[in-house]
């Protein structure tokens, strides 16, 4: 039940982008930048070398529950959070990256529209991936935290 | 459900190998990044707002030493005079301290960048400092804050199973 209440919010979802996608003319190809996508990933991986590997990989498949709890529910919510937090502060990064080279290409209208538009793709892949991946990720755990805390 | 061993609950620290490593890339990464925008290093030095950032910092440690020399001999597991708790919380009120008065840095610089409006150059070479300096800030917190945090939240955690 949980899974089909998940698709259908997640189809609705992708309606909506869709449509608002739709209205502004534009289609998803325009939405791949490779700056951006550098930035995001960049600060990702400085986030991933905070944690072994193995504990990473751990806290994603308990957080997905393709994976019985071995870690306490509690540290892989902190290193899953801990990634949200670095795939945002990437992305900020990236965007006032863009924003300052725009600042300092004003007679330049290409590489001014080049810099906002990198700037905007960064927010827009750091929220994406805060909202869609690591949010729900750091819920799951936060309920199991919560029902563990609750038997105890 | 099976119950830990409390050997099974001692948080892991990566190797320092991997840490470079990884850490090493992802600069590399950035750094290609910022070759991609057009832009190089020395296009993000801007001494006027990293001397008083660092010379904050700097007074924040003179001031809180014994708290942030803590979260070094906490991390290598070494006896320290201050608690790990007041340790984290010196490196938490370091940060806030460099974050407003870097705040405060920038605000001057927007009144500088609108005292000089009509010359639009000029304008926009004040706001690319003024966003240089909040790049700064997002740089101290990602590369030396938010690491630090999560190693002291790491050795909290061991100390609470009680591992140290």
């Amino acid at each position: 039940m949980k899974l089909i209440k998940v698709l259908v919010y997640g189809l609705l979802m992708l309606l909506a982008f869709q449509f608002a996608l739709y209205l502004y003319g534009l289609n998803w190809f325009d939405l791949l930048d490779l700056h951006a996508m550098v930035f995001v990933f960049a600060g990702l991986a400085f986030g991933l070398s905070n944690h072994p590997l193995s504990t990473v990989i751990r806290a994603f498949a308990q957080a997905s529950g393709l994976m019985p709890y071995e870690d306490p529910p509690a540290r892989s919510r902190q290193v899953i959070s801990g990634l949200g937090r670095y795939a945002l502060l990437s992305g900020t990064l990236g965007t006032l990256l863009g924003v300052m080279v725009s600042l300092m290409n004003l007679d330049d209208v290409a590489a001014l529209g080049h810099g906002l538009a990198v700037s905007s793709m960064c927010l827009l892949y750091a929220l994406g991936l805060k909202v869609l991946v690591f949010a729900p990720l750091e819920q799951n755990l936060l309920q199991r935290e919560l029902s563990e805390g609750g038997a105890l | 459900m099976q119950a830990a061993s409390p050997l099974q609950s001692a948080p892991a620290r990566p190797g320092l190998l991997y840490r470079l490593a990884l850490g090493g890339f992802s600069l590399l990464l950035m750094y290609y990044g910022l070759r991609l925008l057009g832009l190089e290093l020395s296009d993000l030095i801007d001494i006027s707002l990293a001397l008083p950032v660092l010379v904050s910092w700097g007074a924040v440690l003179l001031f809180r030493f014994h708290e942030l020399r803590g979260i070094e001999l906490h991390l290598r597991r070494k006896p320290a005079r201050a608690s790990l708790a007041a340790s984290r919380q010196a490196l938490r009120d370091s940060w806030r301290h460099v974050w407003q008065f870097g705040l405060l840095l920038l605000i001057v610089n927007g009144v500088g960048a609108l005292a000089h409006i009509q010359d639009i150059n000029r304008t926009g070479h004040f706001t690319a400092s003024l966003l240089m300096g909040l790049i700064y800030l997002l740089v101290l917190k990602a590369l030396v804050v938010m690491p630090l945090d999560i190693a002291l939240a790491r050795c909290e955690e061991a100390e609470r199973a009680g591992l140290v």
